[in-house]
């Protein structure tokens, strides 16, 4: 157990340097934007400006700024949006449970098929089912998520209004829950491909193994063989793709949420970057960042919990 | 006791009825130089692999359609009438196949909303977003290289420090770096390629640190090495031949992520600014009139998810190809 704390202890320090090192790097960035933030206003005059850049803490060394910075985070501050003069944590507030409720959404979605998928073709390997499956993969592997709503919108969402007449599928908004399968879907297609590829790899691995032909030996039926022996084992090396899969939902979040247009977080920080919303780009880009190292945390302790033989010395290779 | 019986009988009887001549047991000499010839012609690890890869329809399918691909997005714009950049509000979205008054030529895939060419832009789009691709994996591919090689082949501290800096830059989302970097530099080809390789090179740095850690333990190296081999000489020898292989494959499985973040970044308005012309951009133009003219959106769809899947299935049969073992 001691050894397993420590491991915790490693990851958990490595996670605290990374989000550091990406305040210092938002806060490099964001001074290395052109223009200044007073540059809006018509000639201001000099002793203005300069009591405005005093009133901002812009006169002081940058090292005292960026501490300065640091300090207003740990304070929950992350600045005023420059577009509606909102601020970005509330920003964060309103839009991020809209784009988490998305991505959970996706992500069991693409857990429960990936997983059936992938099942499904490791023990019918080789026959229809196993090439179905795979093609389907294939598919979610090689087509972007974007081509994937854009399709789904206009098949499901339009053509099948025209054809009959009642709209089963909204596909604009965020509200009623037919609003809400469509964009989860898409979201959730690659996510899906890559979790039955590796599911597929891990059960055939698995069902080679010699504790499988004992089960068969001891006249197990193959249903019990295979939810009781082979899936139980075969799940772990899938979660170890959870960190990166979360980390392609969150970005596909970008673009499902503007195709369908959500308001969730995702279509802010697109938006901010589109027109230079300075602060609402730095705020959401350390919120996301740091959404992400965190959830690449839970995941590697999960995971060196789950499996007692992973090597805990901190890297997976 | 019975059984004892029974086997000294068939003994006997064996004797008794099979005569074996003793000419049989002749001592026929050794001829060592024919031992040591090579009866056949030797195989090496690149005839092999390549033999098995050419085995493989699905992998000859994809290299022919990439090799069709590439020599389409350099000749095509040359040879094509039309310029990918012209506008002709008149000739907005018309069909594909459709046949202009003035020119007399055919718009295979018709045109878009400002009445340009969309064949000759998509293939222009190739062009970009091929270019990206290999510059990308290029850079990330002699950087990792370095950046693991170095790591792997001194071990000790020298691997522990570099590993913890990998550690934390691999930490940081690439995408939302990308993105923050497309908002300080001017927006273009270049920055998308400085921008991706970036954050890019991590994982082809682990990825060789690990292969060589590895091959470092192995006893080829071990002899080597105590028969006096310079570091020069091992790495040369010993260590990239081994390497090779596995680069190969991931860094054609990586290139349909290039694609990928190109297009995703130019469809949010990050990436290459119109009229120049890349994947992105045409499935950004063709998302927004698609209910009307869905083949506006389908034929660049169809491009990129045809070119990712053909570098992916490659990729994948390449490495079924180089390492038999681990197919399944």
């Amino acid at each position: 157990m001691p050894k397993q704390a420590q491991y915790i202890l490693k990851r958990v320090l490595y996670s605290i340097i990374t989000i550091f090192v990406l305040i210092f790097v938002t806060f490099i960035l964001m001074h290395l934007m052109p223009g200044d933030p007073f540059s809006g206003q018509k000639a201001l005059k000099p002793e203005v400006k300069a009591a405005l850049y005093a009133k901002y803490g812009l006169d002081q060394p940058i090292l005292v700024q960026l501490l300065r910075y640091i300090g207003n985070i740990f304070h929950g501050d992350l600045g005023v949006s420059l577009l509606d003069k909102r601020s970005v944590v509330s920003i964060i507030k309103t839009a991020f449970p809209v784009s988490a409720e998305l991505g959970i959404r996706s992500l069991i979605f693409a857990f429960i098929m990936g997983l059936l998928l992938g099942i499904v073709a490791a023990v019918k390997r080789g026959t229809a089912w196993d090439t179905v499956a795979m093609l389907l993969a294939l598919i979610g592997v090689s087509v972007p998520s974007f081509i994937i709503g854009a399709l789904l919108q206009y098949f499901l969402g339009f053509k099948l209004f025209q054809a009959t007449g009642n709209q089963v599928f909204t596909v604009m908004g965020w509200g009623p829950e037919n609003s809400k399968i469509l964009p989860s879907f898409a979201l959730a297609f690659g996510s899906m491909a890559s979790i039955s590829r590796l599911m597929r790899t891990s059960m055939l691995d698995v069902l080679n193994q010699d504790y499988i032909k004992t089960a068969k030996a001891k006249g197990l039926s193959r249903s019990a063989i295979v939810m009781k022996h082979a899936v139980r084992n075969a799940i772990t090396p899938v979660v170890t793709i959870m960190g990166p899969l979360v980390a392609s939902v969150l970005t596909g979040t970008f673009v499902v949420e503007n195709i369908f247009s959500i308001p969730g977080l995702g279509k802010y920080f697109v938006q901010s970057v589109q027109m230079n919303d300075y602060t609402t780009i730095a705020g959401t880009t350390l919120f996301f960042g740091s959404f992400l190292v965190f959830a690449n945390l839970i995941v590697d302790i999960i995971y060196g919990l789950l499996d007692p033989r992973v090597k805990l010395s901190g890297d997976r290779e | 006791m019975a059984n004892q019986q029974a086997v000294t009988y068939d003994l006997s009887d064996s004797a008794q009825n099979e005569k074996i001549d003793s000419s049989e047991f002749e001592w026929v000499g050794s001829d060592t130089k024919a031992m040591e010839t090579i009866s056949r012609p030797s195989i090496s690890f690149w005839k092999d692999a390549l033999s098995r890869l050419k085995k493989s329809k699905v992998a000859m399918v994809c290299i022919i359609f990439l090799v069709a691909l590439i020599l389409g997005a350099v000749f095509i714009p040359i040879f094509c009438p039309f310029n990918y950049a012209q506008q002709n509000v008149a000739y907005s979205n018309q069909p594909p196949m459709w046949v202009d008054n003035i020119t007399h030529n055919a718009h295979i895939f018709g045109t878009d909303t400002l009445g340009r060419d969309i064949w000759v832009r998509v293939w222009m789009g190739a062009r970009v977003s091929l270019t990206v691709a290999f510059a990308v994996t290029l850079i990330d591919c002699l950087v990792g290289c370095i950046y693991g090689g170095i790591s792997g082949y001194f071990g000790g501290g020298i691997d522990n420090v570099m590993m913890r800096i990998l550690e934390i830059v691999g930490g940081i989302p690439y995408l939302i770096i990308v993105m923050l970097l497309l908002v300080v530099l001017p927006r273009g080809l270049m920055t998308i390629i400085i921008a991706y390789s970036i954050t890019g090179w991590t994982g082809m740095a682990r990825l060789v640190r690990g292969q060589v850690l590895g091959i470092r333990k192995q006893e080829f190296m071990i002899a080597a090495e105590s028969m006096g081999a310079k570091p020069s000489w091992v790495i040369a020898r010993h260590i990239i031949p081994n390497l090779v292989s596995i680069i190969v494959v991931n860094v054609t499985l990586d290139i349909p992520n290039v694609i990928f973040t190109e297009a995703f970044l130019s469809m949010l308005g990050l990436g290459i600014s119109p009229p120049q012309s890349s994947w992105g951009i045409l499935a950004y133009d063709g998302i927004s009139v698609f209910q009307v003219y869905p083949t506006q959106l389908l034929f660049p769809a169809l491009f990129i998810s045809l070119t990712m899947l053909a570098f992916n299935l490659l990729g994948d049969q390449m490495r079924d190809a180089f390492d038999p073992k681990l197919r399944r």
